[in-house]
C-alpha cells in the first residue's frame, strides 16, 4: 500500500521530465499506470466486500503517536476507486486536451500529484496523516487552478481557493486536534469505536463545529461556497476531476468518515442539514440562470454537495445508502459533462451557452456523451442517476422533522437539476439556430482522447443503472456498512411499483420541463435574487481582503519607509523598550550587584576609549560625509584595538578587517550618494540621544553580565576542551567549527539568503545584474 | 577610481593578501584566523581589483562565478556535517585523520566546514562589492 502510494508521487515528479510536449505516448502510459493502481485496489474488492477492512500501519513520529497508516473499508475503497479510474480517464483526456498548451509536462505532474494526495487522504487511518493529505490537495488545487498562470484570473482564482480551503484547512486542524485528545489518539478505526468517550469530551460542541467548518469549506457549501465557480478558471479536466468528482468530495468524505462517531449528535445532524439544504436549493436556483457552462456546472456540483451533506444530516439508514449511491452517480455524469464542457471550450472557443450551439451531426459523440450524462442528472429511468434520486426521496420522505422540508426542498433541487440538464441537451445541441459557436462550421469530432473519456462516463451511468449487481453494488453496499452500523442490505433495482417515490420522480421530470419553458418568462428575476444571495459572502470575502491589503499598505507606508537610518530607529527603538522594560521587571538583572573597577584601568585604555569618544563626537558635528566616514572607521578600528588589548585577538582581527571592507564598500558606493548636505538638524540630535540611551542600556547589560560571570560553567568547559576534544588549541574557532557547528551553518545559511535578497534588490533597481 | 597608484599596486600587494589569507586560514585551529578572517583578506584583492580594473575584466580574468563559490561552500560546510551521519548516524559529528599532515595538521571533518565558511563569506562579500562597483560604473556610463 505505502509502495503503491509512493509510486504514484514517484512517477508525479517525474512526469515534467518524462512528458514532452505534444507527446500523446506519455499521456497514455500516465493513464495506463492510473489504470493499474485502480486495478491494484479492485484486488482488495473481494475480501472488502465480505467485511473484512485491512490496515497498513507504519510509524511515523512514536513520540508523537501519529502513524501514516491506511485503512483499506468499504468507503475508503470506494473512493479510492473513483480517484483511480476516472483518474485513468482524465489524464487520458488531458492527453489531447493539453497538447498544445505550454508546459504541459508540469500539468501532469501536478494531476499525478493530486491523485497520489487524494488517494491519500481517503485511506488515512490516522487523523494527522489525514490532514497532511488534505492539504496537500488543497495546494494541488491551488496549483491547477492557477496553471494558466499567465492570466491574472487565473492567478487570483487560485489565490482565492487557496485562502478559502487552507483557512478551512487549519480550522479543521484545530477540530482533529480536539478529536484526537478526546479519543486519546489519532488512530481512525480506534476512534469509530470510541463514541462514547468523545461524546464525554466537554469540547463536544467544538469539535462539531470546527471538524464542519472545515468540511464545508472543502466541499464548497454555503457561505464558502464562492470559490468552487471561480475555480473554473482551471484546464476543464482539472474541473471535471478535482472540482466535480473527487477532490470537493474530500469535505463530505471526512464527514461519512467520522460519521459513527458523530451521528447521534443533534449539532452534527441539524447543522449538515440546514447547511446542506440551504447549499442545496441556492445553488441550483443559480445553476439554471448562469450562461457560462462550467459556473452552470459548478453551481450543480456545489448543490449536489449540498445534497450529499443533507442526507448525512437525516443520518437514516436510508439516507447513508442514498449518499453513496448518488456520490457515485454524481462523480460519473458530472465529471462527463465537465469534460464535454472542456471539448467545446476546446473546439468552439467559448462556453457561454448563449453563443453555443452546436449540431449534433457534427459532434455525435460528444453529443451523445452529453446527452448520456444531462439525462443522468435528470434522474431519468434507467440511468444511475434515477436510482439516485430513488434514494434521495426515500431518504427525505421517511424522514419526519421539519415539516417536510428536506422534501420539498430536494425536489425543488431536482426540478432544476431537470432544467439544467435540458438547457445542456436543448440550448447547446438542438438550437435552431445553431452557430456551431466562433469557429463556425469547422466545429468537428477532433480526437478520440476528447471523446472517448466522457462518453465511457456517461455510458458506465447508463450499464450501472441497468446492472448495478455488475460489482458495483458489493462496494457501494460495503462502503455504506462502513458509514452507519444500520446498513443491512442495499437494493438498487429500477423497478418498485407506482408508490409516492416514483410519482414524485415523475413530477419532478414534468416541473422541470415547466420550468424549462417558464424560464424565458421569469427566470431574470429568479436568477437575479439567488444570484445576489449566493454571491453575499464573496462581496464579503473580498471587503476583507481589500481590508487586509489596505492595512498592509498602511503599515508599510508606516514602518517601511525606505530609510535605513528609520529602519535601525525602529528595531533599535523597539529592542530598547522591551529590553528596558524586562530589565526593570527581573530581579536577576536589578539585584545583581555591579563592580566597575575603575582602579585596574590603564592609561592607554583610557586613551583608546578617548579616541573613540572624540570620533563619535566628530560623527554628529562634521558635515562632511567622507569626514564622517573616516570618523566611523577611526571609531571602529579603536574597538579592534580595545578587543586586542583585552585579549581577544580573533574578535579584534575580524574586526579590523571587517571594519576595512565595510569602509572599502561604503567609499564604492559613494558616487551613488545623494549630493545632500549633512545639516545640524534636531533630527540628527534625535539620533544621538537616542544612541546614547540605547549604548547606555547596552553597557548596563554588559556590565551585569560581566558581574555574574562566575556563574557560567561554559568557558571553563569550551577553554579545558578545545584540544582533548576538538584538537585544536584556538577555543574560539573550535566552538565555530565543532562545537557549535550547527549554529554556524544556520549563520552561513543566513548570509547566502542574504545575498540572494541583495542581488533581488539591486536587480530591481539596476538593469541587468549577472549572477 | 581606476588610477595609477591603485593599479601598481595591487599587482604587488595581491600575492601577499592570498599568502597572509592561506597562513591566517591553516593557523587557525590553533591561533587567532580561521575560514571568516581568511575569507575577508582573499576578497579584498579582488574587491580592489574589480575597482581597478572594472567587474567585467576581474571576472574574466580570475574566472570568478561569486555565487557559485557561495553555493557550494554551503554544500561543502553542509557535507561536512553529513558525513557525521554516514560514519555515526550523528549529523555534523566531527571526524579527523589520524596522521598529522606537514602546515595542515590534523585534517577532519572541522576543517572541511571551516573551508566552506571561507568559500561562502568570500563569495557573498564579492558579490556585494562586485554589484556595489557594477551600479556606480553603470551611473558613469
Amino acid at each position: 500500500m505505502h509502495a503503491a502510494l509512493l509510486s504514484i508521487f514517484l512517477v508525479a515528479l517525474f512526469a515534467p521530465v518524462l512528458h514532452r510536449k505534444g507527446s500523446l505516448v506519455t499521456p497514455i502510459l500516465f493513464s495506463l499506470f492510473a489504470l493499474g493502481i485502480g486495478v491494484y485496489f479492485l484486488s482488495f474488492h473481494g475480501s472488502v466486500t465480505d467485511g473484512k477492512s485491512q490496515l497498513f500501519t507504519y510509524t511515523w513520529s512514536a513520540a508523537l503517536s501519529v502513524e501514516l497508516s491506511f485503512l483499506v473499508d468499504g468507503l475508503s475503497l470506494f473512493f479510492a476507486l473513483l480517484v483511480s479510474f476516472i483518474g485513468a480517464l482524465i489524464l487520458l483526456y488531458s492527453g489531447y486536451y493539453m497538447k498544445e498548451k505550454e508546459q504541459a509536462n508540469r500539468f501532469f505532474g501536478m494531476l499525478l500529484f493530486f491523485m497520489g494526495s487524494m488517494l491519500g487522504l481517503v485511506l488515512a487511518a490516522d487523523l494527522i496523516s489525514l490532514f497532511v493529505f488534505w492539504e496537500m490537495t488543497s495546494l494541488s488545487s491551488y496549483l491547477l487552478i492557477g496553471f494558466k498562470h499567465t492570466d491574472e484570473k487565473a492567478r487570483q482564482a487560485a489565490h482565492q481557493a487557496w485562502i478559502v480551503t487552507a483557512a478551512g484547512g487549519l480550522v479543521l486542524l484545530a477540530g482533529l486536534i480536539l478529536l484526537g485528545m478526546a479519543g486519546h489518539g489519532y488512530s481512525i478505526p480506534e476512534l469509530l469505536t470510541k463514541k462514547d468517550l468523545v461524546a464525554e469530551s466537554p469540547y463536544l460542541t467544538a469539535i462539531v463545529a470546527l471538524l464542519l467548518i472545515g468540511a464545508f469549506s472543502k466541499s464548497a457549501q454555503y457561505p464558502f461556497h464562492f470559490w468552487l465557480p471561480t475555480a473554473m478558471e482551471a484546464p476543464s479536466p482539472v474541473s471535471a476531476y478535482l472540482h466535480s468528482a473527487t477532490m470537493v468530495k474530500a469535505g463530505v468524505y471526512l464527514v461519512l468518515r467520522l460519521n459513527p462517531v458523530f451521528a447521534d449528535n443533534a449539532t452534527w445532524q441539524t447543522a449538515l442539514a440546514i447547511v446542506g439544504g440551504t447549499t442545496m436549493v441556492l445553488a441550483a436556483a443559480v445553476a439554471f440562470h448562469a450562461d457560462d457552462l462550467k459556473r452552470v456546472l459548478a453551481y450543480t456540483t456545489i448543490s449536489a454537495l449540498g445534497i450529499f451533506f443533507l442526507m448525512l444530516g437525516i443520518g437514516s439508514e436510508e439516507a447513508v445508502k442514498a449518499a453513496v449511491v448518488y456520490i457515485f452517480a454524481h462523480a460519473c455524469y458530472k465529471a462527463s459533462l465537465f469534460l464535454v464542457a472542456g471539448v467545446l471550450d476546446h473546439d468552439c472557443g467559448t462556453r457561454l451557452i448563449s453563443e453555443l450551439g452546436v449540431k449534433p451531426k457534427r459532434m455525435p459523440l460528444t453529443a451523445a456523451a452529453a446527452a448520456l450524462a444531462a439525462l443522468s442528472m435528470a434522474g431519468i429511468i434507467p440511468f444511475l442517476g434515477y436510482i439516485g434520486k430513488e434514494k434521495l426521496y426515500e431518504a427525505a420522505l421517511h424522514h419526519s422533522g421539519y415539516l417536510h422540508m428536506t422534501l420539498i426542498a430536494l425536489v425543488v433541487s431536482s426540478v432544476l437539476f431537470v432544467v439544467v440538464s435540458m438547457r445542456i441537451v436543448v440550448d447547446v445541441f438542438m438550437r435552431k439556430s445553431a452557430r456551431d459557436g466562433r469557429r463556425g462550421e469547422t466545429v468537428g469530432e477532433t480526437s478520440p482522447f476528447m471523446y472517448l473519456p466522457p462518453l465511457a462516463l456517461g455510458l458506465a451511468g447508463l450499464t450501472f443503472g441497468l446492472f448495478p449487481e455488475f460489482g458495483v453494488k458489493a462496494v457501494l453496499m460495503s462502503a455504506s456498512e462502513s458509514i452507519s452500523d444500520a446498513v443491512k442490505s442495499l437494493d438498487m433495482s429500477l423497478w418498485h411499483g407506482f408508490n409516492t417515490v416514483f410519482a414524485l420522480s415523475v413530477a419532478t421530470v414534468v416541473a422541470g420541463l415547466f420550468v424549462y419553458w417558464l424560464i424565458k418568462y421569469f427566470g431574470k428575476l429568479l436568477g437575479k435574487v439567488s444570484l445576489f444571495v449566493a454571491e453575499l459572502p464573496e462581496t464579503l470575502y473580498n471587503g476583507m481582503m481589500r481590508g487586509f491589503e489596505g492595512f498592509a499598505e498602511f503599515q508599510t507606508r508606516t514602518l517601511q519607509s525606505g530609510y535605513l537610518r528609520r529602519y535601525v530607529s525602529i528595531c533599535l527603538g523597539t529592542l530598547f523598550v522591551v529590553f528596558g522594560y524586562y530589565s526593570a521587571r527581573s530581579g536577576f538583572l536589578r539585584d545583581t550587584p555591579i563592580s566597575l573597577e575603575l582602579a585596574r584601568l590603564r592609561i592607554y585604555e583610557v586613551a583608546v576609549l578617548l579616541l573613540v569618544l572624540f570620533t563619535i563626537t566628530f560623527v554628529f558635528i562634521s558635515r562632511s560625509r567622507l569626514a564622517v566616514l573616516a570618523s566611523i572607521g577611526v571609531t571602529g578600528y579603536g574597538i579592534a584595538l580595545l578587543y586586542a588589548l583585552f585579549s581577544a585577538p580573533d574578535v579584534a582581527i575580524t574586526q579590523f578587517l571587517v571594519e576595512t571592507i565595510g569602509l572599502m564598500l561604503i567609499a564604492i558606493i559613494l558616487p551613488k550618494l545623494p549630493l545632500i548636505e549633512l545639516g545640524r538638524s534636531a533630527g540628527r540630535k534625535g539620533y544621538l540621544v537616542g544612541s546614547c540611551a540605547f549604548g547606555a542600556l547596552m553597557t548596563y547589560v554588559t556590565l551585569v553580565t560581566m558581574s555574574r560571570e562566575e556563574d557560567s560553567k561554559l568557558k571553563s568547559f569550551f577553554l579545558e576542551n578545545s584540544e582533548p576534544l576538538g584538537k585544536g588549541e584556538n577555543a574560539v574557532n573550535v566552538i565555530l567549527v565543532d562545537f557549535r557547528a550547527l549554529d554556524t551553518l544556520g549563520e552561513i545559511s543566513v548570509l547566502i539568503i542574504t545575498m540572494i535578497g541583495i542581488v533581488a534588490f539591486l536587480l530591481k533597481t539596476g538593469k541587468e545584474v549577472e549572477l | 577610481m581606476r588610477t595609477l597608484i591603485l593599479r601598481t599596486s595591487f599587482r604587488v600587494l595581491t600575492p601577499l593578501f592570498f599568502y597572509f589569507s592561506a597562513y591566517m586560514f591553516f593557523r587557525g585551529h590553533d591561533q587567532p584566523g580561521g575560514g571568516f578572517i581568511a575569507a575577508l583578506i582573499a576578497a579584498i584583492p579582488f574587491m580592489v581589483h574589480g575597482v581597478a580594473f572594472g567587474v567585467e575584466e576581474t571576472k574574466k580574468r580570475y574566472r570568478i562565478n561569486q555565487f557559485v563559490i557561495s553555493v557550494i561552500g554551503l554544500l561543502v560546510a553542509a557535507g561536512s556535517g553529513a558525513l557525521g551521519i554516514l560514519e555515526d548516524g550523528v549529523f555534523m559529528k566531527p571526524m579527523w585523520t589520524d596522521a598529522k599532515l606537514p602546515i595542515i595538521g590534523h585534517f577532519g571533518t572541522p576543517l572541511m566546514f571551516d573551508v566552506g565558511v571561507f568559500l561562502i563569506v568570500f563569495g557573498m562579500f564579492l558579490q556585494v562589492a562586485f554589484l556595489f562597483t557594477e551600479s556606480v560604473e553603470r551611473d558613469r556610463s
